[in-house]
Parts: structure tokens; C-alpha cells; sequence
């Protein structure tokens, strides 16, 4: 039981440090591309409109 | 890391988000909007300018959506086949404006009716989808998928929104040959529902004649 | 530790919404800072919101995905998960605050078994189908439109005492979404977290960081006992503290006779 504990130690930390390092950085690049391409205007734009579906109506 | 640590930087983060959201908190949320979106980061300066094109917009026109009775404001639109469009030309014709967008789902469930009351009228009636701050690729890329004839504008800038204040969408006005608003219709059902709302307006005013 | 997350709590769910014209006169903000995604969930046809939700927003994007790839929510989102993970729901989420006021209303509470433990698979359930599904298949904002009790006690309702044109609009989805919504606060008075643990598709996605986020409560593994202490006294359904289902409160801390419980910054970066 003992074993498995230090095996399931080190393996975690070196799978989750290259998966977390991916994800930060897929979320920073996609960020970046969303923001040249004026994603964040497309959020605003939605954001501002009542969303009638939303509060159920139509 | 401690306990404290963590709720001094979820403290110090919500300062921040504090900072920016008083600055848009104000007596008149819309007219602190001049002044933030100018200040905001996140905004790029496309959308600044779009921003603070509208603040000055909307400063001009009044907030209060149009009622019923209303003058039309009238605008000059640029259609998808290139050629401009404008309120004030269409002097004795009924007009049908429609504002929409790709990502609204009544907007687009709604259109099969703006297409044939395209097809159904002559020169007296003349329908305008007017598309709400999206690229004109974007316009595009949907009129193509969906095959749709009835005229299109791309008001990218939301110069002509402005106009036509409204809270919500799909914003459907129907303007009589004086230049009227005779009808609003906010939000759409369905496309059967909406056919029958619209002729039964159209109808009514060719019907005076 | 309780108090001062409760804090933290109030002073999002407040400032979230602080747009307070807006419930005085029915109408929603409209200035630029909905650019802007906040990490919980709070919808932004709330006359007071002044950001935008990030499930709404997410919905959105994936109807217009034909025409315009999401690059920005999706970036967002992944954000919020890797750096924060459940902490949003633990500490950022207005609607999990107004579940957590509810259940402290004094009545028989309903313990945790391996039957909410199922049922809490359920909101993955959710966000496959409603907030991913439908927006791509159908074209509207399945979640938004069918389910979210968030939309309709902050947007429908207050929006719906305040313009009469919107009440001659709403119909049988609205009954349906009120309905809903009753049920949803009725249970969170009885059940911990009701809507959080079985329904939110947004905790879902979160849970889904829990080995890989920045900041999170981590069990010190040579101190652990395996005693169970913190499994036992938490109200989630978690198998382990830190797991999909903790939603990082940091209550589970000061039950740890071993001191093997702490707030960490993952090691990762």
C-alpha cells in the first residue's frame, strides 16, 4: 500500500505539470487569437441584447 | 501557501474587479459608458471606438426605445449587393425593418417569413434585415448557407442601432409611406406566427390607400 | 475561514450586479465592460449585471460557431479552470451563495449517500447535452433556455415586474423555468448546494481542472492519516478532498487533526 503511494506521487506531479503547462497556455494563445479576431466585441454585443430565450420568453 | 494568502489575493482581485465596476455604476449606467470604455483593457481599440462611437450615438438619441406614432430616424444603410440604402428615399412605399443577428435564434427562425413577404409584395413594400454589429463575413457566410433574397444590412458600427434603440432582438418595426412607425414587434415566436403578425401590419396600412 | 469566504461571496454577488438603475427602470447594462466574463454564474440579463456569464456567453458563441469559431470564451473558460478551478464555486459564484443562505434555514437536512454521489454525475449530463449540444444542434442556448434558474430569479423575474410588454410575451417556457426555479430554492433549504452538486453544468466544467488548477485545497500526503475526518464532515459528495466534486471551500481544513489540509499552489507551475 505503502508503494503504491510513492509510484502514485511521482507519477501524478510530472502528468499534471505537462497537461496543466498545455492547458495555461492553449488558454492564454486562444485568449490572444479571441481578442485579435475582436471576440471579446461578439461577447458584449450578445451580452447587451436581452436574451429573451434566457429569461424564458420566445 | 496559508489560508491567508489565498483570500488576500481573491481580496486583492476583487479590488480590481471593484475599481472597474464602480466605474460603470453610476446614476446613469449608460453615460458612465463614454468614460469606461476608453479606459477599459480588455476592450481592444476596434471596440473602443466602436464603444464610444455609440456613447456619443446614443447621447444624441434619446434611450427610450421608439414608440408606436414615432418618425422613423432615418439612416443610410450599405446592403450586401453593394448598393445603399436609404429611410428617407422610400417616401410612399410601406417599409418592414428587421434587426437580427446570426447567434439570435428567434432572428433566424423568423426569416422564411421576411422571405416571402419579399416575394410576395411589388415595389409598395420593401423589407430590410438589418444585421446587429457582426463582421460582414460572418453576414455573408449565413446568407449564402441560407439563400435568402430579401435585402441585407450589415450595420457593423451600431450606428444605425443606435437609432433604434431596443433592448432585445429580433426588433421588427413597420414604417408606413410617411415615414411613421406603425407598428414595433419585439422578440418572434415562429416563422407562421410572425408571417401572419407582419402581412396583417402591411396589409392594413396599403389597405388605407 | 467561513466567515471570510462568505465575504468574498457578498462582495461578488454584489458587485457583480451593482448596475442597480437597471432594476429600477427593467432595462439591462449595456456599456462595454460585458466584454467581460465573470468566473460564476450570474446572468447577464440581469438588469444589474454589468459582466457577462461565461455559460450564456459560452452558448452564444457555439450558436454563431458556424460563422465565428469561439476563440475568446473558450479561452476564458479554460482560464478560469486552470487557475481557479472550483474555487469560482466555492468563492465566485453568486449562485451558490444564494443556495448556501437557503440551507441555512433551520429544517431536516438530507445527508449525503452513495445515491447523491450518482446523481451528481448528472450536470456532465447537462453540459454535454444542454450547453454544448443544443447551442451546436439547435441553435439556441439549450441551458439558458430551459434549465438555468440563475436567468430566471436575476433576469426573467425582475425584468418581468418592470415591462409590461415582456409580461404579454411570456408563456408556457416560463411557467416551466418558474416552476423550476421554485423547486431548486424550495430543495436547497433541505439538500446542501442542490442545483451545484446535481444541475450545474458550470461546476462540471470546473471539476474538470481539479488535479491541474493553480490554486486549490491539496492533502498533504505524508501527513494524512486516512482517517476520513474531512470526507465526513464535508457536504459535497467528494471521495477525496480536492476531487471533481469539492468546490475548494477550505471548511474541510480546520477538521484535519494532521494538519494535512492547506490552500497550495500547485506545484505544477
Amino acid at each position: 500500500m505503502k508503494q503504491s503511494k510513492n509510484t502514485k506521487k511521482q507519477q501524478d506531479p510530472l502528468f499534471t505539470k505537462r497537461i496543466g503547462k498545455v492547458i495555461l497556455a492553449a488558454a492564454i494563445a486562444l485568449l490572444i487569437l479571441g481578442i485579435a479576431r475582436n471576440g471579446q466585441a461578439d461577447v458584449r454585443n450578445k451580452a447587451v441584447r436581452i436574451c429573451y430565450e434566457c429569461i424564458g420568453i420566445g | 501557501m496559508k489560508t491567508k494568502s489565498i483570500t488576500s489575493i481573491l481580496l486583492s482581485a476583487i479590488l480590481l474587479l471593484s475599481a472597474l465596476s464602480l466605474t460603470a455604476c453610476g446614476a446613469g449606467g449608460k453615460e458612465a459608458e463614454g468614460n469606461t470604455s476608453s479606459n477599459t483593457d480588455a476592450s481592444s481599440a476596434a471596440d473602443a471606438d466602436t464603444s464610444s462611437e455609440e456613447g456619443a450615438a446614443d447621447s444624441a438619441v434619446s434611450y427610450l426605445p421608439l414608440e408606436e406614432g414615432d418618425t422613423a430616424p432615418d439612416f443610410t444603410a450599405a446592403l450586401t449587393d453593394n448598393t445603399e440604402f436609404t429611410l428617407s428615399d422610400q417616401q410612399g412605399k410601406v417599409v418592414l425593418l428587421n434587426f437580427w443577428a446570426t447567434w439570435c435564434g428567434p432572428c433566424v427562425r423568423e426569416m422564411p417569413a421576411l422571405e416571402k413577404l419579399h416575394g410576395e409584395y411589388g415595389e409598395d413594400v420593401v423589407i430590410l434585415a438589418v444585421n446587429c454589429m457582426e463582421s460582414e463575413d460572418t453576414v455573408n457566410a449565413f446568407l449564402e448557407e441560407t439563400g435568402y433574397t430579401f435585402p441585407v444590412a450589415c450595420d457593423m458600427e451600431g450606428t444605425i442601432l443606435a437609432k433604434y434603440p431596443s433592448q432585445g432582438i429580433p426588433y421588427t418595426l413597420v414604417i408606413d409611406g410617411e415615414g411613421i412607425i406603425r407598428n414595433i414587434y419585439v422578440g418572434a415566436l415562429d416563422a407562421e406566427t410572425q408571417y401572419l403578425e407582419y402581412k396583417g401590419a402591411i396589409d392594413a396600412i396599403l389597405d388605407e390607400a | 475561514m467561513k466567515k471570510k469566504r462568505k465575504l468574498v461571496q457578498l462582495i461578488c454577488a454584489v458587485l457583480y450586479n451593482c448596475h442597480i438603475t437597471g432594476f429600477a427602470k427593467g432595462t439591462i447594462y449595456q456599456g462595454s465592460l460585458k466584454s467581460a466574463c465573470i468566473p460564476g454564474l450570474n446572468c447577464y440579463s440581469c438588469p444589474g449585471a454589468v459582466f457577462s456569464c461565461p455559460l450564456g456567453s459560452l452558448q452564444s458563441a457555439l450558436v454563431s460557431s458556424k460563422y465565428r469559431f469561439p476563440y475568446y470564451m473558450l479561452g476564458v473558460l479554460l482560464l478560469f479552470g486552470i487557475l481557479l478551478g472550483r474555487i469560482i464555486c466555492g468563492f465566485l459564484c453568486p449562485f451558490g451563495l444564494v443556495q448556501e443562505l437557503l440551507y441555512k434555514i433551520p429544517s431536516k437536512k438530507l445527508k449525503k449517500s452513495c445515491w447523491t454521489r450518482r446523481l451528481s454525475y448528472l450536470k456532465y449530463v447537462i453540459l454535454a447535452v444542454f450547453v454544448i449540444g443544443i447551442p451546436l444542434i439547435n441553435l439556441t442556448p439549450g441551458f439558458c433556455k430551459y434549465i438555468c434558474p440563475a436567468g430566471t430569479l436575476e433576469g426573467g423575474i425582475p425584468l418581468l415586474i418592470k415591462n409590461e410588454s415582456l409580461r404579454q410575451l411570456a408563456g408556457g417556457l416560463f411557467q416551466w423555468k418558474v416552476l423550476l426555479l421554485t423547486g431548486i430554492l424550495l430543495s436547497s433549504v433541505f439538500i446542501f448546494r442542490f442545483f451545484c452538486r446535481f444541475f450545474c453544468p458550470l461546476g462540471a466544467f470546473y471539476g474538470l481542472f481539479h488535479k491541474f488548477a493553480l490554486f486549490g485545497v491539496r492533502i498533504d500526503e505524508e501527513k494524512c492519516n486516512n482517517c476520513g475526518a474531512c470526507i465526513r464532515h464535508c457536504k459535497m459528495d467528494v471521495k477525496k478532498v480536492g476531487d471533481a466534486e469539492c468546490i475548494q471551500c477550505g471548511e474541510c481544513i480546520g477538521t484535519c487533526h494532521a494538519c494535512a489540509l492547506k490552500y497550495v499552489k500547485n506545484k505544477t507551475f
